[in-house]
């Protein structure tokens, strides 16, 4: 799971620029066709934090590749459904037994 | 506006009351003169959008306030005027009458949250909501114009689409938050994000914002409502909202659902015409301004008063020394002086636009109540004049107006029957002439009839039963106190109180006012008045010892003194100008001043009101800036001085009144030159 990617606790518009370097990174060095993120830690998110994520969605979808949040804490949740939004979790109970 | 939290407010809304007062007083008399321009052009989109945010302006801020009743009232007032914004109801005459109505009712409310007068007027303001309601009713598409159907409007469903802009997340402001304080305002429903326009993360600056939300909503509060949860992004925000009108739809939809246009051209067509809703909305109104204190700005320019003083004293000095430096040191400061002082007196200026708008009501109510036709006209509205004259203006111009309207203009048939076109027509007008300004009120009435004055004075005992004046004369017979020649006593003029009061709040202002009247024809009144009560340019001269002041303006020439006939106890008499006679007037003589006179003296050359005349003089002493301070109690009755100056070196000098001591050349001098237009006026009856 290394190559899992970990959203920080804070997905705001203070860290976004930082973020966003990481996950350049990040993108560099993984190649799964089918990404996965794990939201179990984000405790604080805004509509910032929410467009990376959904920037670094489409980065992948060039890449032919696809992004799917796994464990989708309470507030990231939240903030996708306040923005009126879909979040592409992966289905909790599969990725429990994984 | 933030809504201000709880225990500073009581400190703040007593200090910040005056000014939403003034504010408030501001966009009620924007709504008056908007309604009464929708009148000519009652589908102007720019006028009801300038409108509706007047009126959302006003609840807005009283809300803030907690000033319930205006709230309430002005609520429906611009439920009202969405509905006119938004087309769906139609503005007409009736409308128009209603809305001024209504309006009248806001600035009662206003005047009592000022404090001004205490009365409630729950009733009226039930009857207006109650006929706001039925004329919002008739917009409603299918629907009988039920009270139940127009309570319920505001809160039916609204399509909403916002693009927040590319700064909004640098401005401190998130989407999520507005759109979860949205859902306090109503039940938002169908909300989906537009994220098309999030580029890939190599490409996105993460600061940047590039969402986009499309959503339904059924809010209470309407329109406004929606529109205040975005008051903090709408800079930067496409913001889009439409009631949701359930058989037809919005064009944009129909066409694509035909598929005649794809999403990305319908998004296209509604950005640009967003933005050039934005661009109309702007042109209309809105200037920027600073609110001042009237009393601060009053101390300024008294101290620039003595500034200028102080500045001319310097100059004195500073030329006996004959040091060339200092000599030019203080002329650059007198020369900054003077040009602060013609910044500092614009700031005082407001052009008289303002004054002559509100006429517009008070000519079409009143025409109305008389079952007159009158079209008004207003020339050189742009014309600027000091903001303590406009106001001591105002009541004067009310009542020649009133006059005009009442005795002036007659009836349509009345107009027929003298050949002339059914409308009749006032004009107010305004212009600078020679360093001050002419407000001239005229109409195409029947003017005044000399017979009936004459009649009329001799009744009074205004005249001598076998005196025969002249025509101008007979005009000036109409000033005499308790004057008038009105047939019937009406509501509104005509009761001989006034005309005089007219004139004495004219002069009070060192202005004058004249009456030009052909029978049949119309009549003309001119009010002329300096620009500023403050400071002049003056034109100082000495007779003796004592100094006077001319102001500059009305000084044609300087000729030297010449033979003069005729010189009555008073100083009075009759000089040669270029083969005309020129009236003039002895100041030593006059005010009895010392003899002797010298060998040389001058006569200055004053052109005032219409009339040019002399005025003999031993000295010239050139120009100066003159600060005006008025004359004490005891020379009120001094004739011919308007005021009194301190000079830079302490003496005082006695400032003319041109006008006045015109007339008192002339009086004597029956055979001088007079423009025949000018006539000093008290009271234009009919």
């Amino acid at each position: 799971m290394d190559h899992d990617l970990v959203l920080p606790a804070e997905l705001t518009i203070y860290h976004a620029t930082a973020l966003r370097e990481d996950w350049l990174s990040w993108l560099e060095r993984s190649a799964e066709p089918e990404a996965v993120a794990d939201g179990a830690a984000v405790a604080e998110v805004d509509a910032a934090g929410v467009q990376l994520l959904l920037a670094l969605e489409r980065s992948l979808r060039q890449r032919e590749r696809t992004l799917q949040v796994a464990r989708p804490s309470a507030a990231l949740q939240g903030a996708f459904d306040a923005l009126g939004l879909v979040l592409p979790a992966v289905p909790a109970t599969v990725r429990e037994d994984a | 506006m933030k809504k201000p939290r709880d225990d500073a407010d009581a400190r703040f809304i007593a200090e910040a009351l005056p000014a939403f007062i003034g504010e408030a007083e501001e966009q009620v008399e924007r709504i008056e003169q908007l309604l009464l321009q929708l009148e000519a052009v009652p589908a102007d989109r720019d006028l009801l959008g300038a409108l509706f945010r007047c009126a959302h302006t006003v609840k807005g801020s009283a809300g803030i306030f907690g000033l319930d009743e205006i709230v309430a009232f002005t609520h429906h007032v611009e439920t009202l005027l969405d509905q006119l914004r938004g087309g769906r109801v139609a503005f007409d005459a009736a409308l128009g009458t209603l809305l001024l109505r209504c309006n009248d009712q806001i600035r009662r409310l206003v005047d009592v949250a000022a404090g001004r007068s205490a009365e409630g007027i729950a009733d009226e303001r039930d009857a207006l909501v109650a006929e706001l309601q039925a004329r919002s009713g008739d917009g409603a598409a299918a629907a009988p114009p039920t009270p139940a159907a127009t309570a319920a409007r505001p809160a039916g469903p609204w399509q909403v689409t916002a693009a927040f802009g590319p700064e909004t997340f640098r401005n401190g402001m998130d989407p999520m938050s507005v759109l979860n304080y949205l859902r306090g305002v109503g039940t938002v429903s169908a909300l989906a994000c537009d994220a098309a326009a999030v580029p890939a993360l190599d490409a996105l600056d993460p600061e940047s914002c590039h969402l986009a939300f499309a959503f339904e909503i059924a809010a209470e509060g309407g329109r406004a409502a929606i529109e205040d949860a975005f008051s903090f992004v709408i800079e930067d925000c496409r913001l889009h909202i439409e009631p949701i009108v359930a058989p037809t739809g919005r064009l944009g939809e129909i066409l694509l659902a035909d598929g005649a246009v794809s999403p990305e051209q319908l998004e296209r067509a509604l950005g640009q015409q967003a933005r050039q809703r934005d661009a109309g909305a702007g042109t209309t109104e809105e200037t920027r301004f600073i609110r001042v204190q009237a009393d601060r700005l009053d101390a300024v320019i008294n101290l620039l008063g003595e500034l200028v003083v102080a500045s001319a004293g310097a100059e004195l000095l500073a030329r006996p020394t004959r040091n060339p430096a200092l000599v030019e040191a203080t002329q650059l400061v007198g020369r900054l002086v003077e040009e602060v002082r013609n910044g500092t007196l614009q700031l005082r200026m407001v052009p008289i636009g303002e004054t002559f708008a509100r006429f517009r009501r008070v000519v079409r109510d009143t025409a109305a109540e008389l079952g007159k036709d009158v079209a008004l006209e207003i020339v050189g509205a742009e014309t600027e004049l000091d903001k303590s004259m406009v106001e001591r203006i105002a009541d004067p111009l009310m009542h020649i107006v009133r006059n005009a309207l009442d005795h002036g203009l007659e009836t349509a048939a009345q107009r027929a029957d003298a050949g002339k076109p059914a409308q009749g027509r006032l004009t107010l007008a305004a212009a600078h002439e020679s360093g001050g300004i002419l407000i001239r009120i005229s109409d195409d009435g029947r003017g005044v009839c000399r017979d009936k004055v004459l009649r009329r004075a001799r009744e009074r005992g205004l005249l001598a039963p076998d005196a025969k004046p002249s025509d101008d004369a007979i005009l000036q017979l109409l000033f005499e106190p308790g004057f008038s020649t009105a047939e019937a006593v009406t509501s509104l003029s005509g009761r001989g109180v006034g005309m005089d009061v007219v004139r004495r709040n004219v002069e009070a202002l060192r202005g004058t006012v004249a009456v030009d009247s052909v029978e049949g024809r119309g009549t003309s009144i001119e009010i002329r008045l300096p620009l500023t009560l403050a400071i002049i340019d003056g034109f100082l001269v000495g007779v003796g010892a004592s100094r006077f002041v001319f102001p500059l303006e009305s000084v044609v020439e300087v000729i030297e003194s010449r033979a003069t006939r005729g010189i009555d106890p008073r100083g009075r008499g009759i000089a040669e100008l270029r083969g005309q006679p020129l009236p003039i007037v002895d100041l030593r003589r006059l005010y009895a001043l010392p003899l002797p006179a010298p060998a040389r003296s001058s006569i200055v050359v004053i052109q005032a009101g219409g009339r040019r005349y002399g005025v003999v003089v031993d000295q010239l002493l050139g120009q100066q800036q003159t600060v005006i301070k008025p004359l004490g109690r005891m020379f009120r009755s001094l004739r011919g001085m308007s005021g009194s100056s301190i000079l830079g070196n302490g003496e005082v000098a006695l400032i003319f009144d041109v006008h006045s001591l015109g007339q008192f050349a002339v009086e004597a001098a029956t055979a001088a030159p007079r423009s025949p237009a000018t006539h000093s006026l008290e009271g234009q009856p009919s």
